[in-house]
C-alpha cells in the first residue's frame, strides 16, 4: 500500500517535473542550477558530491564527472534527486523532491547545470 | 494532487496500526550489540587500533592530525579545565560540595556514566548528575551544552583519564527498554534531510563531508566535553546532539530528554573497553 | 516557457484541493493553521520534527495576525503537508530501522 502509494506519488510529479524535456537549458538555469547546487541551504550539492568548479567538495556520494554518461535519461536523473530512497533503500541521499527541499523547477535547473560537467 | 495526500494519509495510517506488531519483542542483548559493533569498524579498517577510535577524524586524514598535534601542544580545553577544577572544589553555601555527590569524591568516576537509576528507572549522565547534586544543594540546574557544566565535566572526566570505559546495562527491564530506546534512536533516520546517526557515523564513517572526516561512532563519546574549533567554545555530547539533528533539519530534543539520555546510554556502552579520553579537541 | 507550463499544471492540480478547503477568509485560513497544529503535535510525539514544517507554521500565524489570510492558508498548508511526511516518515523507520543495526 505504502510502496504503490509513493511509486504513484514519483510517476505523477515526475511526469510534471519533466515538462521541460527537449528543450535546450538557458545559460540563466544553468547559472541557477549552479547557484543551488552550491548553496548549503538548498541543493549543497558539493557537500557529499565533487564536481569541477566546487570548493571543498566531499565524497560521500559519486564524483561528477561527464554526467551526461552517468545517467544519459533526464527522467532518471530526475527520479534520483526526486527520491534516491525509493530505488536504492540503503541510500544516504536525501529525497529533495519528495521531501520538498527543492521545487520540481529547481530540481530541473540543477540537472541543468549538472548535465554542463 | 489531492488523490496523493489521500493516498498518503492512507499509508500512514496502515502503518500506526502496524505499530504494536512491529513493536514486538526482539531480544535484547547489550554485550553482543557491542561486540558486533566493534568488531564491525574493526574489520572495516583494520589500520586503526580498538583504542585510537578515541581520536575520531584524525585516524582518518594526515591533515587534521597534523593540525592537532600543533593545536594540542596548548590544549584549546586548558581553560576549561582549570576552571573546571576550581569550581568543582569550591563549597557551595551550604558547606557541601561537588564531591559529596560523588563516590570517590567524584574524582576517577566518569568511565561509569551514563548510569541507570533504579529509583527513577531513568538513564542519568554525568551531567544530569551534576544538575542533581546541585539542585540537592539548594542550587539551580546548569544548562547541559556548554559553558559551566561543560568545565565541570571536562574536569571530571580528566580524572577518568585512560580508564576503560564502563557502562553498565543491569537486568532490570526499564534500563533495557531505555537501552533499546537510545538503539533505536541512533538507527533511525530523521529530519526532512533523512538521516539517521549510522547514516553518517557508521555507513559514512571516514569519508569527507565537504572539507570535514566523518567521524566513526566507535569512539565518539570518549572524548567529550571537547573544544570544538568550529564553535570556537567548550561543548557536551548533548551539544553535539543537538547541532547533528539541526543538520538533518530536524527540530533538536531537549538536552535532558528521555531520547538523548538513551541515546547516550546505547552509544557510550558501544565504547566500552576503550579509554576515557576526554577533554578532547575537534577541528 | 517550462515554468509558466509548469505553474499552469500546478494550478490544476492544487486547484481541487484549494476548492475543498474554502477560498481565503480568516476562517479557512485558522481552520487550515489549526489542521496543521494537529499534525505537528502527532510529529512532536513521535521525536520528528522538521525544521520546516515549524517554520512554516510560524509563517503561516504571522500572516494570519497581519491578514493576510491567503498566504495564511497556504503556509499552513505547507507546514501540515511537511508535518504529514516527517509523521509517514517516522511511522516507516519504526518498521525500517533493524534493517540499519549492525549485527
Amino acid at each position: 500500500m505504502n510502496l504503490r502509494a509513493s511509486m504513484l506519488g514519483l510517476s505523477l510529479l515526475a511526469g510534471l517535473g519533466v515538462a521541460g524535456v527537449g528543450q535546450a537549458a538557458t545559460p540563466a538555469q544553468i547559472a541557477a542550477g549552479q547557484k543551488i547546487a552550491e548553496t548549503t541551504t538548498l541543493g549543497n550539492c558539493d557537500a557529499c558530491h565533487m564536481f569541477t568548479g566546487a570548493t571543498e567538495a566531499g565524497n560521500v556520494g559519486p564524483a561528477l564527472q561527464n554526467v551526461k554518461s552517468m545517467v544519459p535519461n533526464r527522467k532518471e536523473f530526475y527520479a534520483i534527486i526526486y527520491d534516491e530512497e525509493a530505488r536504492n533503500p540503503q541510500t544516504v541521499m536525501p529525497a529533495f523532491g519528495k521531501n520538498h527541499i527543492l521545487s520540481p523547477e529547481q530540481i530541473n535547473d540543477v540537472i541543468d547545470f549538472m548535465y554542463t560537467k | 494532487m489531492r488523490l496523493i495526500i489521500m493516498a498518503l494519509m492512507g499509508a500512514s495510517f496502515a502503518l500506526f496500526g502496524s505499530l504494536a506488531s512491529a513493536r514486538a519483542a526482539t531480544p535484547i542483548n547489550p554485550q553482543a550489540d557491542m561486540k558486533a559493533f566493534q568488531g564491525y569498524f574493526l574489520k572495516r579498517f583494520p589500520k586503526v587500533p580498538l583504542a585510537a577510535y578515541v581520536n575520531g577524524p584524525y585516524n582518518f586524514s594526515k591533515s587534521e592530525a597534523d593540525q592537532w598535534k600543533q593545536i594540542m601542544e596548548f590544549p584549546p580545553y586548558q581553560f576549561a579545565l582549570d576552571t573546571g577544577k576550581s569550581v568543582f572544589n569550591t563549597k557551595f553555601p551550604n558547606g557541601k560540595d561537588y564531591a559529596s555527590c560523588f563516590p570517590n569524591g567524584g574524582v576517577g568516576i566518569a568511565q561509569n556514566y551514563p548510569m541507570f537509576d533504579p529509583k527513577t528507572g531513568r538513564v542519568v549522565t554525568l551531567g544530569i548528575a551534576i544538575n542533581r547534586c546541585r539542585v540537592a544543594n539548594g542550587l539551580k540546574k546548569l544548562k547541559l551544552t556548554t559553558g559551566p557544566m561543560a568545565d565541570i565535566l571536562a574536569y571530571m572526566t580528566s580524572t577518568s583519564d585512560g580508564k576503560p570505559i564502563n557502562v553498565v546495562v543491569p537486568n532490570n527491564p526499564k534500563a533495557l527498554a531505555a537501552y533499546r530506546a537510545g538503539k533505536e534512536y541512533f538507527y533511525s533516520r530523521r529530519g526532512q534531510l533523512n538521516f539517521s546517526c549510522a547514516s553518517c557515523h557508521v555507513q559514512e564513517a571516514g569519508m569527507h563531508l565537504r572539507g570535514n572526516v566523518l567521524a566513526p561512532a566507535l569512539g565518539m563519546t570518549a572524548a567529550f566535553p571537547l573544544y570544538r574549533s568550529k564553535w570556537g567554545n567548550m561543548g557536551t555530547l548533548v551539544r553535539r546532539f543537538i547541532g547533528c539533528n539541526k543538520k538533518v533539519h530536524s527540530v533538536p530534543a531537549k538536552p535532558d530528554s528521555a531520547a538523548y539520555r538513551d541515546l547516550a546510554y546505547f552509544l557510550t556502552y558501544m565504547n566500552n573497553g576503550l579509554p576515557v579520553s576526554g577533554p578532547g579537541a575537534r577541528p | 516557457m517550462r515554468k509558466t507550463a509548469m505553474m499552469a499544471v500546478a494550478a490544476i492540480m492544487f486547484a481541487p484541493l484549494m476548492a475543498q478547503a474554502g477560498g481565503p477568509s480568516k476562517a479557512n485560513s485558522a481552520k487550515a493553521i489549526a489542521s496543521a497544529a494537529a499534525r505537528i503535535k502527532i510529529a512532536a510525539g513521535m521525536n520528528d520534527q522538521w525544521l520546516a514544517t515549524l517554520a512554516a507554521f510560524k509563517a503561516a500565524n504571522a500572516a494570519q495576525a497581519k491578514g493576510d489570510f491567503a498566504l495564511a492558508q497556504s503556509k499552513a498548508m505547507t507546514a501540515a503537508t511537511l508535518a504529514n511526511l516527517s509523521i509517514q516518515q517516522a511511522s516507516a523507520q519504526k518498521k525500517l530501522w533493524v534493517n540499519e543495526v549492525i549485527k
